[in-house]
């Protein structure tokens, strides 16, 4: 064992991912770019509008409704007159709470049922599985209208309704992940070595199965978005008075999409871009987390290593 | 003798495949002394470590099920305890070593972290505490640096160092009995001396019995107290390695011994073989002696009763029909 005299240091572990997200991901990196960009936008609303928030309302100016683009609005303003810019600002922050909270949260629910249901196994693992399996009969979009119904419009109640029936269909992929983690030799050996259920759950089977619950995350990211505009779309959804992407493409933007179509193009494009970006650094994180997906043919890294390649052994010559 | 700490008695552990029942591990009895070394002999699927992982109820159900039978620990039953009486002694009073240590170690938690786990169930200790025993246990068993080496992760270990880990963490509490189901199988023939030469010294220093299954008749000579070769389930023959070497009563004993590859024989003299192949469990009849298809003095009472382990000399004991004919081939082992 002289190998091991010296010099052996733990490993730093200092974030080689965001590297490689964006050396061989451009793509998910952008994505993560204009995912940041907008949590800021969301936060700095107050700052960054041209016409903040008045009593938790965008300022009404009826005199000036539905506006064309001007330096005072340049974006226009809709139908009550309010500042499309603004508007589309502080919809920022709705659909990034409502992002954040119903991914959290239906992760955590689909964790919880997931590893619990494939750890403990037996008749629980049986129950549970059933009932999931009928929730999951029901057409996802009817659950939501009955819930919506049920708990009435707004933003919590929206992450309830959105992210409850999401994490309970979620549970089905980390059940299955979990399941080819607890059969193994550390699940086992910390059996063996005396340990609960919730000890082998929280230590050996969730940190093992982590990178697949982060790309479940991060896939669901921009259905969250895509569910609030189908939602409003159907008058279910926020408050009349939230500014929110989804509501303002249904309601005004429909009704004037012809006379004054930035209404309808500028949410929608907000839209497609957040869906567009969340869906590339969802794809991205799986690369990289995944190590079967590594380098496969046709991949940014496969061409980028022939690259190398190539220019290496024209070196040589 | 020493006192007795575990005491197996008509252990009964079968499985169900398909209809079809299994007897892994068909009416077992056997006493483990403190501080004694038992080494459990047997080729693959011989039953060994179902054997062993009953003892800890590890089975998996289903579609294993233990049948019948009593597994004293200090005189308390291990079969008839609640699941939280049994965690209680796992790890702390009876712990094991698994076969491959890469895949008994968990990727993504630090080697220290998991060495302190079963301190951190059993004891009662704060993480900062655990982790300074886990250096000390570490340290132990030889692994160089290990202040350092505590805070890296399995893969950064080598094979050997990963089986010395997973020894640090079965030894952790101090059991009084560790198992040991083929410790060396994943590893070179060095490596293997090593690490059980450090079982062996732990074991000695902390008064601990081991139970160790191998296939390995060399770790049975240097190490083991008792023997006991077990086939299709059953223990055949049992003894002091002197006895089961230069004794050995049963014919599937015999065969064994004459397979080890000897360098004190002329090449000419070929290896030995069994013939035959390990029987499909499920199918040796329930009254007969499981070696009968592959043995060569097998006769009709081989086939339709069932030979009990009987005494051949002090503590010594064969379960066959036909020991006085075997008398020739072992007279000529020596």
């Amino acid at each position: 064992m002289k190998e091991e005299k010296k010099g052996v240091k733990p490993r730093k572990h200092s974030s080689p991912f965001l590297k490689e997200l964006f050396t061989t991901k451009p793509l998910a990196g952008i994505g993560l770019v204009v995912l940041i960009l907008m949590v800021l936008v969301a936060v700095l609303a107050d700052v960054l509008a041209p016409y903040p928030m008045v009593d938790g309302q965008l300022q009404v100016d009826v005199l000036h409704k539905l506006a064309k683009r001007s330096l005072e609005h340049p974006l226009g303003t809709d139908n009550l007159g309010r500042d499309l810019l603004s508007y589309l600002i502080y919809g920022a922050r709705t659909s990034v709470i409502l992002c954040v909270a119903c991914t959290i949260l239906s992760t955590v629910l689909s964790t919880i049922i997931g590893v619990s249901s494939a750890v403990l196994g037996g008749k629980f693992d049986l129950l549970v599985q059933r009932l999931v399996d009928a929730w999951q009969c029901i057409p996802s979009m009817l659950i939501l209208l009955i819930l919506m119904v049920l708990l009435g419009n707004g933003v919590p109640q929206l992450i309830i309704a959105i992210a409850v029936p999401g994490g309970i269909a979620g549970s089905r992929m980390v059940r299955s992940a979990a399941m080819s983690v607890k059969d193994s030799g550390y699940v086992k050996m910390s059996d063996m070595l005396g340990s609960n259920a919730v000890w082998k759950m929280w230590k050996h089977v969730i940190p093992n199965i982590l990178p697949i619950i982060i790309i479940n995350m991060a896939g669901s990211l921009g259905g969250v978005v895509m569910m609030e505009a189908s939602l409003n779309f159907l008058g279910y959804g926020v408050d009349p008075g939230t500014p929110s992407w989804g509501a303002l493409i249904t309601s005004t933007g429909r009704t004037y999409m012809f006379s004054y179509p930035l209404l309808a193009i500028c949410p929608g494009v907000l839209i497609a871009l957040m869906v567009f970006a969340s869906a590339m650094f969802g794809d991205g994180v799986r690369d990289i987390l995944d190590p079967r997906l590594k380098g496969g043919v046709g991949s940014y890294n496969a061409k980028k290593l022939r690259k190398i390649a190539a220019k290496m052994t024209a070196a040589q010559k | 003798m020493a006192e007795t700490i575990l005491e197996i008695q008509h252990l009964k552990t079968y499985f169900y495949n398909n209809g079809k029942e299994l007897r892994a591990s068909d009416d077992l009895s056997y006493e483990v002394h403190k501080g004694e070394c038992v080494a459990i002999i047997g080729e693959s699927g011989s039953g060994k470590t179902v054997e062993a992982l009953s003892i800890l109820r590890l089975i998996p159900y289903p579609p294993g099920l233990i049948m019948g039978g009593r597994i004293l620990f200090h005189g308390q039953d291990l079969l008839a305890m609640s699941d939280e009486e049994l965690k209680q002694i796992r790890g702390s009073k009876i712990s094991m070593i698994f076969q491959e240590a890469s895949t008994a170690l968990n990727p993504v938690m630090t080697i220290g972290k998991q060495i302190a786990e079963s301190l951190r169930i059993h004891k009662g200790m704060k993480k900062k505490e655990a982790l300074d025993k886990a250096v000390e246990l570490l340290a132990r068993v030889d692994i160089p640096n290990p202040e350092q080496r505590v805070k890296q992760y399995p893969h950064e270990f080598s094979g050997g160092m990963q089986q010395r880990a997973m020894i640090a963490m079965a030894m952790s509490c101090s059991p009084e009995l560790l198992i040991a189901d083929e410790p060396t199988t994943a590893l070179d023939v060095t490596v293997q001396a090593q690490v059980l030469e450090q079982l062996n010294l732990l074991r000695q220093e902390s008064d601990t019995a081991l139970i160790i299954i191998t296939h390995n008749l060399g770790v049975v000579a240097r190490y083991a107290d008792t023997v006991k070769i077990m086939y299709g389930g059953k223990i055949v023959e049992s003894g002091t390695p002197y006895d089961i070497f230069e004794r050995p009563h049963h014919p599937y004993t015999i065969g064994l011994v004459r397979a080890v590859p000897r360098l004190d024989l002329p090449r000419s003299h070929g290896l030995h073989t069994i013939p035959g192949e390990p029987p499909d469990m499920s199918q040796i009849p329930e009254n007969s002696c499981a070696f009968a298809g592959r043995c060569k003095y097998a006769g009709e009472r081989c086939r339709t009763a069932r030979p009990a382990l009987e005494p051949v000399g002090e503590g010594h004991f064969c379960a066959c029909f036909h020991m006085d004919q075997t008398k020739e081939e072992r007279e000529a082992l020596v």
